[in-house]
């Protein structure tokens, strides 16, 4: 998917522009949250949302993925049991979505198109607009330029907004995009060759402005690929992971889960719940045995499945998009550069 | 059940004491996650897996609905007025039959309940027996340091830690039971800090010390004893020297006791600990104490008066103007005597309310405590989740759970952080400061608490340091540390026992202890949770028959192998369960963890430790 055309728009028409938008879906955009923190939220008014703020550290992917996730409704029915689908709310916009997220739905779109594809899932992606605001100044702890999702993304989203200052450039990126620009004609004009110059300007700017945070994926990647990582090495990083799984549930492109039923109404409500590779249960057996009882074992695979060249030859990407949550949500140190330096230099300081 | 959530509500998290912030992710009346908060103070970002599955329990769990009475034997449904008459008139007659009554606070409820609690016992049933499971250990802890003369200034006590240089930490096993303290400490040793570990487990932590020490129960009343002597006696015999250097060398030095072993000897050891550091110290902002209360609001239960030896605000019994503070505040006279602690009272009392809490899970024996409930005259809990303790009552009231209650919890640091409720609770739950206050006007007490306002308002009163954090709205508000004024309970003083094996070598070599204080795999907040009980669940029914943990060489000079039946016998009896290899266990060291401790009963005989051997069953 590229970009098929821009245009831009004055910024005290945005307002206006966001209102019409919102009567087409449920509208989720970047607030204020109650801790000074920004979240993620089902907006009213325009005014609410944010258009100048940090990557808030909750990613938007509980939208489309719910950390409970209620799939099914089963009732008994005679001798048998009737199973209805628990209806999705319908179109929804995430709006003001930073670029390493937006990546990271298309990520998720294809693991969950892959193999027994999970057309529940597919279904919400189909009915999900993504407007991304671009990144004129990268997070302090943001790496996507080192995994191709940012700072400013050449496609993925549905619209790309960059502010111009007193205007904002809206690249459309597909029809779905297309349709929040319908009936708002005299806000927009063809964006102009030096709207198009400034944008790339500030690209420009943005790729010079990132933090000491990097990730060497490649070199990772042959010593992953390639078993050239010594088991020693895993076992001296887990010593500095406490096991709180946040890396995985907070990762945009994780999407682990277990299945368990709840009931309520007279039936159960079968739901999909996240859950995490890194949490010793994760492949506890039936019998007892767990293939991954020791923490070394867990840390591996987790990196294994982000950076070998097995997933990403499969996944056409890597299971990374440079967000840095992991880095502000690890309870020990095993965020991803940190790990990623270790395999590549073969030694971990802690 | 509706789809996805919209809003978020900022809260606390339940489980430790840490007092991590989180978001209760809400759609429609259901909180379908949780996400940790960037800016908060204490968890800056970042939970445990426990924080993370903090909704799971009450989503998930057997939750209490409807009042609750035995009638002929069953529970059955009741008004709220009948299951409070009903509640009052067994307690009154357990009174008059001139049996003891208790009450039970917990460190899982609020500060609001707490003290509604003490109120209870005090006031309403005129008893001075009222505590909180799992208080009685971190009182000891911190009577002993302020005994001792350590400075005290627990304000700042996880981000200060995270810079010490030299670390003491007393452990079971702190990466597992307070995730977030074991953060400060990896980014201090990450920072250069050499770390000391001593514990009966080679830990996670132990792996990143300088140095490991070998503890279990039975040394700690030795090495109480060897601190003690500092200044008297050189050379010091290990491994108090190895704690003396590191508490003497430090420039900025901290010691974290976060060790199980009986109440008596870690107030001993804490008192010897706080006097070398009290000496050794040239400015009190070089060292850091820090005592870990095992619960979220294990602290707060202390504070509130759900203590036998204390009333709120840690005032001493004989204290007149506390008395004073609290006669207006309950608007009753109150008992102002020594009571018993919780496990005596578990035994002794003939009648017992029981506040958010499953008593067993915290008992020495697990077994007998429950026992013990279920033979009670009258047992009246109040909780949110269906528990044992809950099936074996007479009267149950439902409350909120917490993701429904309005409330404070007060962390180890002393911050006083607003709970607040995101859902409303199923059935007839009602807040459980009300259903504590509805129960005491049923005894005869004039309400106090028309709204939690008003309870918050009587804290205020009665506890005045909590006062400033109450008028803020109980956001996260950092408290005047109350402990620092703290008078120690003149607890018993335990005699020194002999250590496990002496005198006895051959008959039995090996030290059999149990591991830890609590189960939280028999908490309701895990055991309703579909992410959190998998381990303890998958393990108990692995060891059906028990466990008892040994390392791998000891397994194979015995010729035992994983899951093979031993008998471990000890002078107290003889017990038969499977062996568990665990590279983490010291040499000749047998351990019950404490989710097992009841198998291994008969050869623990009620103690700490004790010298045991191995023979194949």
């Amino acid at each position: 998917m590229t970009a098929v055309s821009a245009v831009t728009i004055a910024t005290r028409d945005l307002l206006a522009w966001v209102k019409r938008i919102g009567t087409r879906g449920r509208l989720i955009a970047p607030t204020p949250g109650p801790g000074g923190d920004v979240l993620y939220t089902a907006v009213s008014s325009p005014e609410e949302i944010l258009w100048d703020f940090e990557n808030p550290l909750a990613p938007p992917k509980q939208f489309l993925l719910p950390q409970t996730d209620p799939l099914v409704h089963i009732r008994r029915n005679g001798k048998g049991v009737a199973v209805a689908s628990v209806p999705w709310p319908g179109r929804q916009i995430l709006f003001n979505v930073r670029s390493c997220d937006v990546k990271a739905f298309a990520y998720l779109r294809k693991a969950q198109a892959r193999d027994l594809s999970d057309e529940g899932y597919l279904a919400r992606d189909d009915q999900t607009v993504l407007v991304s605001l671009a990144c004129t100044r990268p997070c302090p702890l943001g790496f996507c330029l080192c995994c191709d999702a940012g700072p400013f993304l050449k496609d993925g989203y549905d619209l790309q907004l960059t502010p111009l200052g007193g205007r904002m450039l809206v690249e459309i990126g597909s029809a779905k995009g297309g349709e929040l620009l319908e009936g708002g004609e005299d806000w927009f004009r063809p964006a102009a060759p030096e709207d198009l110059e400034r944008r790339k300007a500030l690209e420009a700017d943005a790729r010079r402005h990132f933090g000491a945070e990097t990730c060497h994926f490649g070199s990772a990647m042959r010593r992953v690929s390639t078993g050239r990582v010594p088991a020693a090495l895993w076992d001296k990083m887990a010593d500095w992971c406490l096991e709180c799984g946040g890396c995985t549930l907070i990762c945009p492109t994780c999407y682990c889960f277990s299945v368990r039923d709840r009931a309520e109404d007279g039936g159960w409500t079968r739901c999909r719940i996240w859950d995490s590779c890194q949490y010793p249960a994760f492949t506890l057996e039936a019998s007892g045995h767990n293939p991954r009882e020791h923490r070394g074992k867990r840390v591996q695979r987790r990196f294994f499945h982000k950076v070998s060249a097995q997933y990403y030859q499969r996944d056409g990407d890597l299971g990374c998009v440079g967000c840095g949550r992991c880095i502000k949500t690890c309870l020990g140190t095993t965020d991803m550069p940190a790990v990623v330096a270790a395999i590549r230099k073969g030694e971990w300081h802690g | 059940m509706p789809v996805g959530a919209c809003e978020s509500v900022l809260t606390v998290c339940p489980f430790c004491a840490a007092g991590c912030g989180l978001y209760l992710q809400r759609g429609g009346e259901v909180v379908h996650g949780v996400m940790p908060s960037e800016h908060h103070p204490v968890s800056l970002g970042r939970l445990c897996a426990r924080g993370w599955a903090a909704h799971e329990a009450s989503l998930w769990g057997h939750r209490v609905e409807h009042p609750l009475v035995r009638r002929n034997g069953s529970l059955q449904p009741a008004t709220w007025d009948a299951a409070l008459r009903e509640a009052a008139r067994s307690l009154r007659a357990v009174i008059a039959a001139g049996r003891p009554v208790g009450v039970l606070g917990s460190g899982r409820a609020t500060n609001e309940e707490n003290f509604m609690a003490a109120r209870l016992a005090r006031g309403a049933l005129g008893t001075p027996h009222v505590d909180a499971c799992l208080g009685g250990p971190y009182r000891g802890v911190l009577a002993g340091l302020l005994a001792g003369g350590a400075a005290l200034d627990l304000k700042t006590a996880l981000a200060d830690l995270s810079t010490a240089d030299r670390i003491l930490l007393f452990e079971d096993d702190l990466a597992r039971t307070h995730p977030r303290v074991a953060f400060s400490m990896l980014r201090a040793v990450h920072a250069g800090a050499q770390l000391v570990t001593l514990g009966p487990l080679r830990t996670q932590l132990s792996r990143l010390a300088v140095r490991h020490i070998p503890l279990l129960p039975g040394d700690v009343p030795r090495l109480a004893r060897d601190l003690e002597a500092v200044g008297r006696r050189v050379p010091l015999p290990e491994p108090a020297a190895e704690a003396f250097r590191c508490l003497v060398e430090a420039k900025r030095g901290a010691v974290v006791l976060a060790l199980s072993a009986p109440a008596a000897d870690l107030e001993r050891l804490a008192r010897a600990l706080g006097k070398v550091v009290g000496e050794a110290r040239r400015d009190p902002s070089t060292w850091l104490l820090i005592p870990v209360p095992a619960r979220a609001n294990t602290r707060g239960a202390v504070e509130m008066g759900a203590v036998p030896a204390l009333l709120p605000g840690w005032a001493a019994l004989d204290d007149q103007s506390a008395r004073r503070r609290l006669r207006a505040s309950w608007e009753c006279e109150i008992v102002a005597e020594r009571g018993l602690e919780a496990e005596a009272m578990i035994s002794q009392a003939g009648g017992l309310v029981v506040l958010a809490d499953h008593p067993p899970a915290a008992a020495l024996s697990g077994t007998a405590a429950q026992v013990a409930l279920s033979e009670l005259a009258c047992l009246v809990t109040l909780d949110a989740f269906w528990t044992p303790t809950v099936a074996a009552s007479q009267v149950v009231l439902p409350i909120v759970g917490p993701l429904e209650a309005d409330g404070t919890f007060t962390n180890l640091e002393g911050r006083v952080q607003r709970l607040r409720g995101a859902v409303t609770a199923p059935g007839e739950a009602r807040p459980g400061w009300r259903a504590l206050d509805d129960l005491s006007v049923a005894l005869g007490l004039p309400t106090i608490a028309a709204t939690i306002g008003d309870v918050q308002a009587a804290i205020a009163a009665a506890v005045p340091p909590y006062a400033g954090a109450i008028r803020n709205g109980g956001g996260v508000v950092e408290m005047e540390d109350i402990s620092r004024e703290a008078v120690a309970a003149p607890g018993a003083r335990s005699e020194e026992p002999p250590a496990a094996g002496a005198g006895e070598p051959q008959a039995f070599p090996f030290r059999l202890t149990r591991l830890g204080s609590f189960e939280w795999g028999e908490d309701p907040l895990v055991s309703g949770s579909p992410t959190l009980r998998r381990d303890y669940q998958s393990l108990k029914r692995r060891y059906p028959g028990g466990l008892v943990a040994m390392c791998p060489d000891d397994a194979k000079r015995l010729g035992v192998r994983e899951g093979w039946r031993v008998r471990i016998v000890s002078r107290h009896g003889s017990a038969v369960t499977a062996v568990r290899l665990r590279g983490d266990v010291e040499p000749l060291v047998l351990l019950a963890p404490f989710g097992f401790r009841d198998h291994l009963e008969p050869a623990l005989g009620g103690e700490a430790e004790v010298a045991a051997r191995v023979e194949v069953a």
